[in-house]
């Protein structure tokens, strides 16, 4: 399915449809997975921004190693880290428009997530922890490998493992708590 | 939430401006370069045109001001055996002191090679120049410069020393001719004959005598302008 490495190649050579392309496909599951670092859909759609802005300024050399998805979220993630970094004190100013938030992030779980189980652990995978949510996000709902989990990550694969294996089971935990019975889902 | 088309948008807006800005703070990095480069540029001529004020108060207005040339052709006179000169100096060799072309700039305090046409060339290769010193001081320091072309049709011939003009036994210039003026510089030319100059200047306190045989008027000039610099 991967048409980034393609559509990436075709802006380097020039296109900008390519990045528009790139954007289209890509855009959604960035914000999502960036809104597991950050814990705000609007901030997160802020940083995915960045994360465009800096490939079309920086034109970073895409190895094709790995999957250009891979490739994207790694520089997506360290945008995050490092806006995590510089406000690291304060993210009550988000709590005012703390509904309309959610309205937004419910809308764009509509259209991305499509599939009302999805939705349901979306939902319940957004109250565990920051790196639960990230591993699940990318394996889960990106389709990607461990492999290539570890790589945006930043961790050992034998690590992912073992932290695919503990957010599973926070997950079914969490989704218990809820009523829901994750064989079910 | 953005659509994909405005995100595109705002991101190739930011992109336009961000390459505005970088052309802004690259123009204005170089205008700062250029800036401190003229600085730099005027404090060294003025640095230049002091430490030259010491050595020699003609300079100045030689250097200072830029002028128009304007020649002036005179007769010269052949010297002869009814109206030769004599010299009336030994000139011992062992007071004599070799110097290369470089030595001898820098005793003059000026380039006194010119630039010539590519046909002419320096025949004694940087040899055999020098001056005459004893123990009350330099007593002879006239130096010839010879450039010919391979058939010796065209030649000049440049006698100099320090101070004054240059001993001659071939040409005569009157001293009261009309003086052209070369660079600010005046300069007695004259035709010694059909297509033979002989020009006579003092320059930065080096005395020059040139011949120049089988050389365009123009290209006399030129020879001459390479050595009176503005």
């Amino acid at each position: 399915m991967d048409n980034g490495a393609s559509s990436y190649r075709r802006f380097l050579n020039g296109d900008e449809n390519g990045l528009i392309e790139i954007i289209r496909d890509y855009k959604d599951g960035l914000i999502f997975y960036l809104n597991g670092i950050v814990r705000n859909i609007h901030t997160a759609e802020d940083l995915a921004e960045d994360t465009f802005f800096k490939i079309i300024i920086k034109k970073p050399k895409f190895s094709e190693k790995s999957s250009f998805k891979t490739f994207l979220y790694t520089i997506g993630r360290n945008i995050a880290l490092n806006y995590m970094k510089k406000n690291s004190k304060g993210s009550e100013e988000f709590i005012d428009d703390y509904s309309q938030l959610l309205y937004e992030e419910e809308n764009l779980e509509a259209s991305y997530i499509c599939e009302e189980r999805k939705i349901l652990i979306h939902r319940a995978m957004k109250k565990l922890k920051s790196e639960y949510f990230q591993i699940l996000w990318l394996t889960y709902f990106e389709d990607l490998s461990n492999k290539e989990a570890s790589a945006i990550m930043k961790k050992s694969v034998h690590n992912i493992e073992t932290l695919v294996y503990r957010a599973r089971k926070a997950l079914k935990e969490e989704l218990f708590k809820e009523g829901f019975s994750y064989e079910d889902l | 939430m953005k659509t994909y088309n405005e995100m595109a948008d705002d991101i190739f807006r930011r992109r336009d401006e961000y390459r505005i800005k970088q052309k802004k703070q690259k123009k204005a990095a170089v205008g700062a370069i250029s800036s401190f480069m003229c600085l730099c540029l005027v404090a060294a001529a003025g640095f230049y045109s002091l430490s030259n004020e010491n050595t020699s108060s003609n300079i100045n207005a030689e250097t200072s001001v830029s002028a128009e040339n304007n020649i002036i052709i005179n007769k010269a006179e052949i010297i002869t055996d009814n109206n030769s000169r004599k010299l009336n100096l030994n000139l011992y060799e062992a007071d004599f002191i070799s110097m290369n072309k470089s030595d001898l700039t820098k005793y003059y305090g000026t380039d006194v090679f010119p630039d010539v046409p590519k046909d002419l060339y320096d025949h004694e290769k940087g040899l055999g120049y020098g001056i005459y010193k004893n123990n009350k001081g330099v007593y002879w320091d006239q130096n010839v410069i010879n450039y010919y072309n391979s058939d010796t049709t065209r030649s000049i011939n440049i006698e100099l020393c320090r101070n004054k003009l240059p001993f001659s036994d071939y040409g005569n210039l009157d001293n009261n001719n009309t003086k052209s003026i070369i660079n600010r510089i005046p300069v007695n030319i004259g035709l010694l004959s059909e297509k033979m100059y002989m020009a006579e200047f003092i320059y930065k306190n080096v005395g020059f005598r040139i011949v120049f045989e089988g050389l365009s008027q123009e290209e006399m000039i030129s020879v001459i302008t390479s050595i009176i610099k503005l």
